[in-house]
């Protein structure tokens, strides 16, 4: 299609907005709405992803040693774990500082260890994976060296949070699929409206030797326009009410703080334009491939 | 230019519209199809440009079988054909010169070509004085003419006309017809779906009746009835 002829369908589609204005206006307002709705997801799927990405970097496995270890032997183990690839830091906790770290952890109520006469934790290493290690398998591979008792990384607990985190994702990413489906049924009517106005131009323009991609140009244009505005819409007032969420959540929760807006707000944004406007395009080449097939 | 070859059509609701019908129109022919309504003359049409699909038997215009045309081809196809109706089909808010423009405007033909294209078929049917009016300002004569200038602007090969004359009166359908005549001398074939026997009996053209999907007479210099 040549520049001229692109130029030319491009503003009949907005004609087709305007001509269908009144009607169109309460779909539109739906349309914004619906992305708006899908905005939050997504900056809500960021944050998820984000908690998650947190938990798992915060991981750390405790390798208790067996009893009766020479300091020698101690630092050997040490050095068998530092070995292993997965390992990004492994910190050596004596007994004794177990046991100060357990007391300030009771602060207060120190009365608990007057029952203990003697120091019942053992030695351990604390140890920081790297990013993406299985921890189960470190942990097999971990036991296995000569002098460990024990390794640990709170199985059930990590193991509940990811499957509640990976879950509730899951859930985000079906409602989001299933309003995207829904904001382009919506495209898909306000685009009918149009079509159905121009229903006699489009059979003389099929008449005359027009191409399909001429007759759907128009229309897919008005279908982006919608789209694209609707989620630019969108957007802003996802926009002001992440800033003002994030204000009230670092006010009353501060230890669940919600990811900067700089961080992946363009990202996040982009996305939901670029979505609205792909939704706004797929809503009416489907409309308007429907009244040609009839 | 237009040949059937054992063509049939049977509408998805069981309705049959043609049954094997042989029928070899040559360049520059013209054609008169009579018979009642529901006879198969407009779905004889429709088969031409590709509206419809035969069930049974080729199309073959200008050399290729419509049927097989790729879905970028039809198109194509339908600039070589132009077509006439008896309801003249123009848009209501454009112009004259728009509408035949319009024509124009989807095959993408530049302005400058235009511009030089539409005064001179505005001419042709005598109505260069309203390219600037309305489809309702003009008389149903004047608006038909539109519709043939908008239909043979391309220069097609093959003309079809489906009952243009149907929404005419006398005088007027005469003065379309002459035009028709006048389209046919420089070279275009054209093919006439009509019940008006005054005038396929005054033109003294080949007629071809259809009655019940078949074809049943076909005849060179016919009248309308037998």
């Amino acid at each position: 299609m040549k520049i001229r002829t692109v130029l030319r369908l491009a503003w009949q589609g907005l004609a087709g907005l305007w001509r269908t204005r009144f009607l169109g206006t309460a779909a539109f307002t739906t349309i914004v709405l619906a992305l708006m709705v899908m905005g939050i997801f997504l900056v809500f799927l960021a944050n998820l992803s984000h908690l998650a990405q947190g938990l798992e970097e915060r991981v750390q496995l405790r390798v208790f040693l067996a009893d009766g270890l020479s300091p020698e032997a101690m630092a050997k183990v040490g050095e068998q774990i530092r070995t292993l690839p997965e390992v990004e830091r492994a910190t050596f906790v004596s007994r004794s500082e177990a046991l100060e770290r357990l007391k300030r952890q009771f602060a207060g109520r120190e009365e608990v260890f007057e029952l203990v006469e003697e120091n019942p934790l053992p030695d351990s290493y604390v140890v920081q994976p790297a990013p993406g290690t299985d921890w189960a398998k470190l942990s097999r591979a971990l036991e296995q060296i000569e002098g460990v008792e024990r390794a640990t990384y709170g199985e059930e607990i990590v193991r509940r949070a990811l499957l509640f985190l990976r879950m509730t994702t899951a859930a985000t990413l079906a409602a989001a699929a299933f309003l995207a489906v829904a904001i382009t049924f919506i495209i898909m009517n306000v685009i009918r409206l149009t079509v159905y106005a121009r229903r006699r131009e489009i059979e003389i323009m099929r008449l005359v030797g027009a191409s399909d991609s001429y007759i759907h140009f128009p229309f897919l244009c008005e279908g982006f326009f919608l789209g694209f505005c609707g989620a630019l819409l969108a957007a802003l007032g996802v926009d002001r009410a992440y800033l003002w969420l994030s204000e009230q959540m670092s006010r009353s929760i501060p230890f669940l703080p919600l990811l900067g807006r700089d961080a992946f707000w363009l990202q996040a944004m982009s996305a939901l334009i670029g979505l609205g406007a792909l939704m706004g395009v797929v809503g009416s080449y489907l409309s308007v491939k429907r009244f040609l097939r009839a | 230019m237009i040949q059937f070859h054992k063509v049939s059509k049977v509408y998805p609701n069981g309705a049959l519209a043609l049954l094997k019908v042989d029928l070899h129109i040559p360049p520059v022919d013209f054609v008169f199809l009579v018979g009642p309504s529901g006879a198969g003359k407009s779905t004889l049409m429709k088969l031409i440009i590709r509206q419809e699909l035969p069930s049974e038997g080729q199309v073959v215009v200008n050399g290729k079988n419509v049927a097989r045309l790729r879905k970028s081809e039809i198109p194509l196809l339908r600039r070589k054909v132009g077509v006439i109706f008896q309801d003249f089909k123009l848009l209501p808010d454009r112009t004259v010169w728009e509408n035949v423009a319009f024509a124009l405007e989807v095959a993408e033909v530049s302005p400058r070509e235009i511009r030089k294209r539409v005064p001179a078929i505005l001419q042709l049917v005598g109505l260069e004085h309203k390219a600037s009016a309305l489809p309702g300002e003009l008389s149903g004569g004047e608006q038909q003419r539109v519709s043939l200038a908008r239909a043979v602007v391309h220069n097609p090969l093959v003309l079809l006309a489906d009952e243009p004359t149907g929404n005419l009166d006398p005088a007027t359908s005469l003065e379309i017809m002459e035009l028709l005549e006048r389209i046919n001398l420089r070279g275009t074939t054209v093919v006439m779906a009509t019940h008006n026997r005054e005038i396929v009996d005054r033109m003294k053209k080949r007629v071809v009746a259809l009655e019940g999907g078949r074809v049943v007479r076909d005849e060179q210099k016919g009248r309308y009835g037998r």
